[in-house]
Parts: C-alpha cells; sequence; structure tokens
C-alpha cells in the first residue's frame, strides 16, 4: 500500500509540473495550426562580392549607398607611394533602391572616364535546402561623360547571370557569365565580348569572412589579363566594409569586366576597399 | 507538461494489484481537472501581435509578427476572481523566423546570428496560473512559468492584462524582459551600440472558448 502511495504521488507531481516548452505542446484539442515560417536562403551576406554582383538583394524600399576606392600604385611601391595610399586613386559613388524585394536599381559613377551606370539586378529563383542557391540577372547601361581625345564613343552596355550556392553554413560559391559591349573605348571599332568571373567567400564569423574573385576575360588591347582579387569583408548592422588586394583599378561593371592592364601578381596588387551603407527612411 | 486524457466514464476500475492500480491511477489523476476545465484557444482570425523592442546606445529597433499561437485552460467558467487555478494552463509560442525588425538585413542578423531560427524556431511560455485580480480594466493574472528561446529555459513569472472582448473571448496582453544573455545570445561587441542586451517583449491575441464556432 505504501508503494501505491508513493507512486501516486509521484504522478501526481510530475503531471503538475508545466512541461518544456522547448517541445511542441498540445492541450486536450489545441495543435499548432501553423508551420514554422521558412527563413529565406541565404548564400551570401552582400549584394556585391569585391567587384562582380552577387545575387543578393535589399527589402522593398531599401537603399544602399557606396564609397569604393581602387588606388593607382602598387603596394609595392612601399616608399615612394605609401604602399599606394598616396593615389591617385579611382573612386566610384553609387545609390541603389529596392524596387521590389527581389529588384535594385543601382546608379553608380565612377572618376574613370566619368564613366555613369545604371544597372537592373533581378533575383529570379531562390531555392533552400542543403545546397541553397539563387539565380539572378543583371543588365547595365555606361555613358562615358569623359574620353580620350578623338573617341566619339560613348555609351557601353553589359549583362550577367548570376549564380550563387551555398556550400555547408559558412562557404559561397558564385559563377558570373557576363557579355559586355564596347569594353575598348579606344578600339576602331566597338566589339561585344563575353566572359565569366567566379568567388568563393568563407565567412569565418557572422561578421568576418574572406574572399577571392576572379574575371576571366578574352583580353583586348590594354586590358590582357584577368582580373583577380582577395579581399576581407567586415560586417555590422548595416555596413559592409571590403578591404581587397586586386590588379584591377577600373571601378565601375563596364570598366572592371573588360579586363585588367597588369597581371595578379603580388609586385602588382593595388589596394583598395568597398564600404556600403544600408539607409531606411 | 500534464498530458489531458480524454475519458469516456470516470468510474475507475477496480485495482486488484499493482500493476492494475498504476494505470488507473494514473488515468484518474489525469481525467480529473478535463471533467471541469474549460480551453481556450487564441482566435488566429483575431489581430494577433508579438513584438521585441531593443533600446540600444545608438539604434531603437523593433520586431514584430503576428504569429503567435497558444492556449489557455481554466477550471470554471472563465476567468474570474474565484476562479480555481489547479490544473490551469497557460502556453504560447511565437514564430521567430517571422519577426520583422523593418529591415532586410537585420531581419536576416536576428534570424542567423542570434535567434538561429533554424534550429530554435519557436520561443514559448509555459506556465501555471496562480492569481487573478480584478482591476478596472478587467484582470490582472499571473502566471509562473518557463519561457523558452534559442533553446535556453529560464524561469519566469508573468503579469498579464486580461480584459472582456466580444462574447466569450478575452483580450490578453503580457508585457515582460528578457535579457539575451539569459539565454545564450550573444551580441558580437561591435554590435551592443545597436542591440540591447534587454529586450521588452509584448504578446497581445484573444481567447476563445474551444466551443465556439470560430475557434473550432
Amino acid at each position: 500500500m505504501m508503494r501505491i502511495r508513493s507512486a501516486a504521488r509521484v504522478i501526481a507531481v510530475l503531471g503538475a509540473m508545466p512541461a518544456s516548452p522547448l517541445v511542441a505542446q498540445d492541450a486536450g484539442s489545441w495543435s499548432r495550426g501553423e508551420p514554422a515560417t521558412a527563413p529565406p536562403p541565404v548564400v551570401f551576406h552582400s549584394t556585391m562580392a569585391a567587384n562582380l554582383p552577387t545575387a543578393e538583394t535589399l527589402s522593398k524600399g531599401e537603399l544602399i549607398f557606396e564609397i569604393s576606392h581602387r588606388f593607382e600604385p602598387a603596394i609595392a611601391e612601399a616608399e615612394d607611394a605609401l604602399f599606394g595610399l598616396d593615389g591617385p586613386v579611382y573612386l566610384r559613388l553609387g545609390l541603389g533602391y529596392a524596387v521590389s524585394n527581389r529588384t535594385l536599381v543601382t546608379l553608380t559613377r565612377s572618376n574613370l572616364n566619368d564613366n555613369y551606370d545604371l544597372n537592373l539586378k533581378v533575383r529570379v529563383i531562390e531555392r533552400a535546402g542543403r545546397v541553397p542557391w539563387m539565380l539572378a540577372f543583371a543588365g547595365g547601361w555606361a555613358y562615358n561623360a569623359e574620353r580620350p581625345d578623338g573617341v566619339d564613343r560613348a555609351t557601353q552596355w553589359y549583362g550577367e547571370a548570376i549564380l550563387n550556392a551555398g556550400l555547408g553554413e559558412r562557404l559561397g560559391v558564385g559563377f558570373v557569365p557576363w557579355v559586355l559591349h564596347n569594353p575598348d573605348l579606344e578600339a576602331e571599332n566597338p566589339e561585344t565580348t563575353a566572359g565569366v568571373g567566379g568567388y568563393l567567400q568563407a565567412y569565418l564569423t557572422p561578421q568576418v569572412s574572406v574572399l577571392g574573385e576572379w574575371n576571366a576575360t578574352e583580353g583586348f588591347s590594354d586590358f590582357t589579363h584577368d582580373a583577380g582579387t582577395l579581399a576581407l569583408q567586415l560586417e555590422t548592422g548595416g555596413h559592409f566594409f571590403t578591404l581587397m588586394v586586386t590588379n584591377s583599378i577600373r571601378p565601375n561593371p563596364a570598366q572592371f569586366l573588360a579586363g585588367a592592364d597588369v597581371a595578379f601578381e603580388p609586385g602588382e596588387w593595388r589596394f583598395g576597399f568597398n564600404v556600403t551603407r544600408l539607409l531606411v527612411f | 507538461m500534464p498530458a489531458r486524457v480524454r475519458c469516456d466514464s470516470g468510474r475507475p476500475a477496480a485495482p486488484r494489484n499493482l500493476v492494475g492500480v498504476l494505470p488507473s491511477l494514473l488515468v484518474c489523476i489525469a481525467c480529473a481537472p478535463s471533467l471541469v476545465a474549460q480551453e481556450y484557444h487564441v482566435d488566429r482570425s483575431a489581430a494577433r501581435r508579438a513584438s521585441f523592442l531593443s533600446e540600444a546606445p545608438i539604434e531603437a529597433f523593433e520586431g514584430v509578427t503576428d504569429r503567435i499561437d497558444g492556449y489557455v485552460v481554466l477550471d470554471g467558467d472563465g476567468v474570474r476572481a474565484g476562479t480555481a487555478f489547479d490544473g490551469a494552463e497557460l502556453y504560447f509560442e511565437v514564430d521567430l523566423a517571422s519577426l520583422d525588425t523593418g529591415i532586410g538585413l537585420r531581419n536576416r542578423h536576428m534570424r542567423d546570428n542570434y535567434l538561429e531560427v533554424d534550429r530554435y524556431p519557436w520561443a514559448a511560455f509555459t506556465g501555471t496560473v496562480d492569481r487573478i485580480i480584478e482591476t478596472p480594466e478587467g484582470w490582472s493574472v499571473r502566471s509562473p512559468g518557463t519561457f523558452a528561446v534559442h533553446g535556453v529555459e529560464q524561469p519566469r513569472v508573468l503579469n498579464c492584462a486580461v480584459t472582456d472582448e466580444a462574447e466569450d473571448a478575452y483580450r490578453v496582453e503580457c508585457i515582460f524582459d528578457v535579457s539575451l544573455g539569459d539565454h545564450e545570445i550573444e551580441i558580437p561587441r561591435v554590435m551592443f551600440l545597436k542591440l540591447a542586451e534587454d529586450v521588452r517583449v509584448t504578446v497581445s491575441f484573444r481567447l476563445r472558448p474551444v466551443s465556439s464556432p470560430d475557434n473550432p
């Protein structure tokens, strides 16, 4: 009889304890009516790698401001140009606006040829899962307000397909096949060329990542080299700081895609950075 | 949690030995409160809101969602000063991935960096009711229990305001503070100025008795 009383006491005590809220609850007739919201897939955190775009966009109504520098002297010019920081520098300023959650319109200006670039990026599909991936298309039209003497062709255009995939929780890879019209303003005739860019980014922590980027080009009169970049990206609430070494100092898309005029060798590396700030009004 | 078992008959079986006695005891203990308990569910057709407010030195923002659900079980006819508390339960849960802070990038930071919603999709409170006090607006209900978020449970006592809303329905509003550190949610040093260590959580929902045709 004693054992029965003890058992009943234990059962009563257990029954009166509130259950763990970590376990889905069930009252007599209550059950969870709606499943948990599936978070949207994330591959890359920023809307751009170092120079190439990612498939990431912003939320509707958000703005993004960008200021980027590419220092012309090589880092190897340590004494003469303070590791290249003495400049001169190519500067890019940009402002983007998210027309929708999938559509980003960006206007940028580079002081190289006073290049004004209007860019439209649309993310068309994304999928979650073990290998989250997303696909976006981007296109842009550029106008060079300042041109070398005797150059009449002022406009360029380009199109990009952007395929991004996540490899595990901390690694993202991107491929950007592209087409570019009029890559060399000084060429006798306008050409249309194609190439492919790619990047790999490793997120060491939620705030810190490293990335490598490569853009394979056909090669033109002054831009015979592929463009390579190694970068460190720091992410805070609303800011991305991307510090890089690169052999490309041509900031805007129609300029960068054409190629680099020096090889990607340590002696030719230049310092550069991008800073973007998310703005919400 | 005390499982709520439906009984077709309140007549206990005659125990013959220990093996027979234990199941009978279990069934009767579980059934006894349900014979008089009234169950209420969160009315998903009415306004629902769960939010947290972060007030850090250089940034204040609110995360909001309407994805809150749950139930209340009370003895007697409902919330009254004389309502019996034995067997009373309060449970609600919030779908964390649906929280909207107004900025997409910040939403992602909340989901991925802090709340880790892929592993811990719900924040939930489970409690009992140990006091109901009449107020000029309605009732103040005290509910000691456990709040869980980010996979970490902490004991917490909620004081909720309950008011009449429509026929047989109640509006419940609970406000309580949550320390992110208590739930092992780490704030990177660089973010301390933008995300507060202590956030104020507010939940508001309407309860309807389960017999209501609007809330089957």
